[in-house]
């Protein structure tokens, strides 16, 4: 420094963080999600779910699902998750960095692009995890018939299968023997397998409908057929997959197999 | 005395070319014809035939001229035979015998005592040559054998005896003289040598096999690899003398503790037999061992009742306890990365539910497991090689003492692992614990976990060097590719500590990776819990995830010190004895940059005394250096390799150097195999004085000559040639003139 200089410490923002602000200031404008960043302030190192958003359809039929199940997945298990879930698209770079996606809905949507479904196969084969939720409960229709010809086409040489009953989901947190939501149409999960992990879960009992309350805490749907324990085993089911998303078959390891075959009556 | 004897020998030669000698000859005979047929005309046949003959026999002897003729004529000397005595002066020979007197002393004895010493004997008969043997060969004055010791690692009579016949020094003796105690090597190439040496040997056994009692343990075989949780035999031989009708236990030992045995049945006075033992090694390293079983009353030999034994006992598969604080794609894709490698045996426990967490349903609707604190942390912890703490604090579940022996572990060989996040390191409790003085990092805060994205990483000076870190086999190509990893978003905030080498920082200047040697292990520091981003980030650029895959499994390579992932290695020096020269190899990686590191060693004595090494370049990345052991016992080995004075690597190897050579495992005398020599090599066994006086009276049978001088004499320059040739042409002449034809 030339002598006679005096140095100042000047606040600058750089070009990078003005970007991120002006992101962040619009997509607050916009009642949307910040989709720029893979990081949300004091989210670091949490469990953040990502909902999937595509075109057509109903791609968020039970927003107020989201509250209720972190709750009780946080006062549950020793998941650190994050209140707020982050909102992605199929060609997001953000969707790599929630390699939890939950795709639900009601309706037939919009076949996804060509794109699209090789950045959803790329991401499905490279680590991350997709749960897919029928909110209508109508196999054949709707949801289920989108669902099941976007999944020929993303992965093509693998069939969504059931799920059988000794698979890690089924143990992750619970021993779930059976699996309900909001409705009661298919007591299993299936899912797409990839060796010993199943990157692919497909449940159509509506699970986010049966974790749905409104804000003075009444849930907003009541289950079909009905009782406290279709709800609860709603939770179960959601709590199960999460944890399998986050251990992978962790609960086929052979330490568990004792006090598994023991509480399974085995 | 000596004399002179003259004799000659023809010598024939072809000087012509053979077409040539054979016109000459056909020349000639045509050439009789035709003048024995002119005679005819003018003599009776008689006559003709005469003179025909005469000119016939100047021909041939001018035409025998043509092979050169000569004499040989040869002078040579007879000398007295030679005889090579050899005294065997190996370190079985300094063994006493029921007189109390050494075998070597029985050998001096033999040699010079009585009125007229043999020695003295033998030198008028024959031309003596006196020679000791043991590893090698050497030559002695007949004054040196009183001074002579046994001293020698070895006895090599065939080799020794071969260097006499076939060096141009040392003539080839007529007859060999052995006094040994049949202690010596004997094997297929040494039969091979014996057969091409024709010298009868005389094998004089100096000790009695009968008196001899001891008990050995010999050909010990134990298996070049051991591994961890795998049965290792050591199979062995047990030979008895003299102790028929006993029982003998043999046990093997690890320091003080009893590892195996088992015990033998003594049948005979001459007993061998063929035992085994075995025993699980549990943990990892070099196994010192002892094989022993008691002295009995009365045995000649006590330092072969006991075996010294190092056997390296390897992991046949990395084992690897993981416990994480709570479910994260952190722990997902690590899980991961260590199941898909073959060679790691990942153990791993979750943190599904805390205690204060909501448990609304029955027992058995519940997936969870105990948590088995006391059997990790105490009773098996030293079953694993890697304990790696994922974002897990202690705190709710085991106390200190637990922490202290993960400590010990380390110190002993293991390696552990303390991975980010907001129960990692300090956060989690561990400060000031046993677990913080073992880490490559200090925790100056309790807290400090920081939920912010960093800037890009980069390697050290350290790191640009260290196995770890590299990800890809170029070392510019690796440094570029750790700043192109995408960032980190929470870290914990800690600070280098001395006994740590940071190999990888963000900026500005925050340590992200560290590494420690501590006692014999190791430990790391991954001050993050979003390495997962170094994997699923660079899939979203379409990128490979091989470098979040290679550097997970090379952490735990590299704490495990796995031979493949290491930078120096040691080659174990081979079998020495005391004061036998031994060397030291060390290696050092083709990617470790010679310029930037430096490499230092030292050996430690048997009595724990330190001495550098002076290692030397010997080649590319390989260095070694001399050491001469003075002590018997294990040595150890120690380098290390500094990259700016920040230790990166230390390497260890064992060696046992014993004062008692192979001469004394199994020193009994072997008359039979003296025996067996003299008869193959056309010699005697003498087994007593009064045969040995017998080997006076074969000088005779053993004559010897010595060529000084031979010439070669021409025959055809001679006068007598000349003037045989005159002869015969003048009566020819004279036959001529009588019968009228001139």
């Amino acid at each position: 420094m030339p002598t006679g200089c005096k140095a100042y410490e000047v606040d600058v923002i750089s070009r990078r963080g003005f970007i991120r602000l002006l992101a962040s200031a619009s997509g607050a404008m916009l009642g949307w999600p910040n989709l720029s960043s893979g990081y949300e302030a004091n989210q670091a190192g949490k469990f953040i779910l990502a909902q999937l958003r595509y075109r057509g359809g109903d791609w968020d039929p039970h927003p107020q699902y989201l509250t209720p199940f972190i709750e009780e997945l946080e006062q549950r298990t020793s998941v650190d998750a994050a209140s707020k879930r982050r909102v992605v698209r199929a060609l997001d770079n953000s969707l790599f960095l929630s390699p939890f996606i939950y795709l639900m809905g009601r309706y037939e949507f919009a076949p996804f692009t060509a794109e699209e479904r090789q950045a959803l196969a790329r991401f499905l084969k490279m680590g991350g995890f997709l749960l897919a939720d029928d909110s209508l409960g109508q196999p054949g229709y709707g949801f289920d018939k989108s669902f099941r010809r976007e999944m020929k086409q993303i992965l093509p040489n693998h069939q969504l299968t059931r799920l059988p009953a000794e698979h890690a989901v089924y143990r992750s947190f619970y021993i779930l023997r059976q699996v309900a939501g909001r409705l009661a149409v298919s007591p299993y999960l299936e899912g797409i397998s990839l060796g010993n992990w199943t990157p692919v879960i497909y449940c159509q009992n509506d699970l986010a409908g049966a974790w749905a309350r409104d804000k003075l805490g009444r849930w907003l749907y009541p289950v079909i057929p009905g009782g406290d324990e279709q709800r609860s085993l709603a939770f179960r089911a959601g709590i199960n997959i999460v944890i399998y998303a986050l251990t992978g078959d962790y609960k086929n390891d052979l330490i568990h197999h004792p006090f598994l075959k023991k509480r399974l009556n085995l | 005395m000596s004399w002179l004897e003259f004799a000659g020998t023809l010598s024939l030669r072809l000087v012509w070319p053979a077409w040539l000698l054979a016109l000459v000859v056909m020349l000639s005979a045509g050439l009789l014809v035709w003048q024995y047929h002119r005679l005819k005309r003018h003599l009776p046949t008689r006559r003709a035939v005469l003179l025909s003959c005469l000119r016939g026999v100047v021909l041939a002897i001018l035409i025998f001229f043509a092979f050169d003729p000569s004499l040989l004529v040869s002078k040579t000397e007879n000398l007295k035979p030679k005889l090579a005595i050899l005294v065997d002066t190996s370190q079985s020979m300094a063994l006493e015998e029921a007189n109390n007197k050494s075998r070597l002393e029985g050998a001096k004895d033999i040699l010079t005592q009585g009125e007229v010493p043999l020695l003295d004997r033998l030198t008028e008969k024959y031309d003596v040559s006196l020679y000791s043997f043991a590893e090698g060969l050497r030559s002695l004055d007949a004054g040196e054998l009183t001074a002579l010791n046994a001293r020698g690692r070895a006895s090599d009579l065939i080799s020794a005896l071969f260097r006499i016949g076939d060096s141009g020094r040392l003539p080839r003796p007529a007859l060999a003289l052995i006094l040994s105690d049949g202690k010596i090597r004997w094997d297929g190439e040494a039969e091979k040598l014996l057969s091409r040496l024709e010298v009868p040997l005389w094998t004089v056994p100096l000790a009695n096999l009968a008196d001899y009692k001891d008990l050995a343990i010999t050909e010990v075989r134990v298996p070049d690899l051991a591994f961890r949780d795998k049965p290792v035999r050591i199979d062995f031989t047990i030979k008895g003398y003299g102790y028929a009708g006993t029982s003998v236990s043999i046990v093997l030992k690890r320091k003080e503790k009893l590892l195996a045995r088992t015990s033998a049945h003594i049948n005979k006075d001459r007993f061998q037999g063929s035992l085994s033992l075995s025993f699980v090694p549990h943990e990892l390293g070099q196994y010192q061992l002892s094989l022993a079983m008691p002295l009995k009353p009365g045995e000649r030999v006590s330092a072969n009742n006991s075996v010294n034994i190092l056997i390296n006992v390897l992991r046949d598969k990395i084992r690897v306890l993981m416990v994480s604080g709570k479910p994260s794609f952190g722990y997902r894709f690590l899980r991961a990365a260590l199941k898909g490698d073959p060679s790691i045996d990942l153990l791993s426990f979750v943190i599904l539910r805390t205690p204060t967490d909501v448990m609304n349903v029955r027992q058995n609707e519940q997936a969870l497991i105990p948590f088995p604190v006391d059997t990790l942390f105490d009773k098996e912890l030293t079953s694993f090689d890697l304990v790696v703490f994922d974002n897990f604090s202690y705190i709710s579940y085991f106390g200190t003492p637990y922490l202290e022996n993960i400590k010990e572990f380390v110190k002993r060989g293991g390696a552990f692992a303390m991975l980010g996040g907001d129960k990692s390191f300090g956060d989690g409790g561990y400060g000031r614990t046993p677990l913080e003085e073992i880490m490559p990092l200090a925790f100056p805060a309790p807290s400090s976990y920081q939920p912010a994205e960093l800037g890009s990483l980069q390697l050290t000076k350290a790191g640009k060097e260290h196995p770890l870190t590299r990800l890809v086999a170029d070392k510019e190509e690796n440094v570029k590719l750790w700043l192109s990893l995408p960032a980190i978003d929470g870290y914990n905030r800690l600070e280098p500590a001395g006994r740590g080498t940071v190999l990888v920082t963000a900026r500005p200047d925050i340590p992200i990776l560290a590494v420690a040697n501590v006692g014999q292990g190791r430990t790391l520091a991954l001050t993050t819990d979003y390495a997962w981003n170094w994997y699923m980030g660079r899939v979203a650029k379409g990128q490979s995830n091989q470098p979040y895959l290679r550097l997970m499994t090379q952490m735990v390579r590299w704490l495990v010190k796995d031979p493949g992932l290491s930078m120096l290695g040691i080659e174990p020096a081979r079998p020495a004895g005391v004061n036998e020269e031994s060397q030291i190899k060390v290696k050092l990686r083709q990617e470790v940059g010679s310029e930037a590191v430096r490499l230092t060693g030292w050996v430690t004595d048997p009595e724990g005394v330190r001495n550098p090494l002076d290692l030397r370049p010997s080649g590319l990345g390989q260095y070694a250096a001399r050491f001469t052991p003075d002590k018997e016992g294990i040595y150890s080995f120690k380098v290390e390799l500094r990259a700016k004075g920040q230790l990166l690597e230390q390497a260890e190897a064992k060696q046992i150097i014993s004062s008692a050579s192979g001469e004394f495992v199994d020193p009994a005398p072997d008359p039979d195999l003296l025996s067996k020599l003299a008869q193959l090599s056309g010699g005697r066994f003498v087994d007593n004085s009064r045969q040995l006086g017998e080997i006076m009276k074969i000088d005779r049978q053993l004559p010897q000559t010595r060529l000084i001088e031979q010439r070669r004499l021409p025959l055809w320059g001679t006068p007598f040639a000349l003037a045989f040739v005159l002869v015969i042409l003048s009566l020819e002449w004279f036959l001529r003139r009588r019968w009228g034809l001139i």
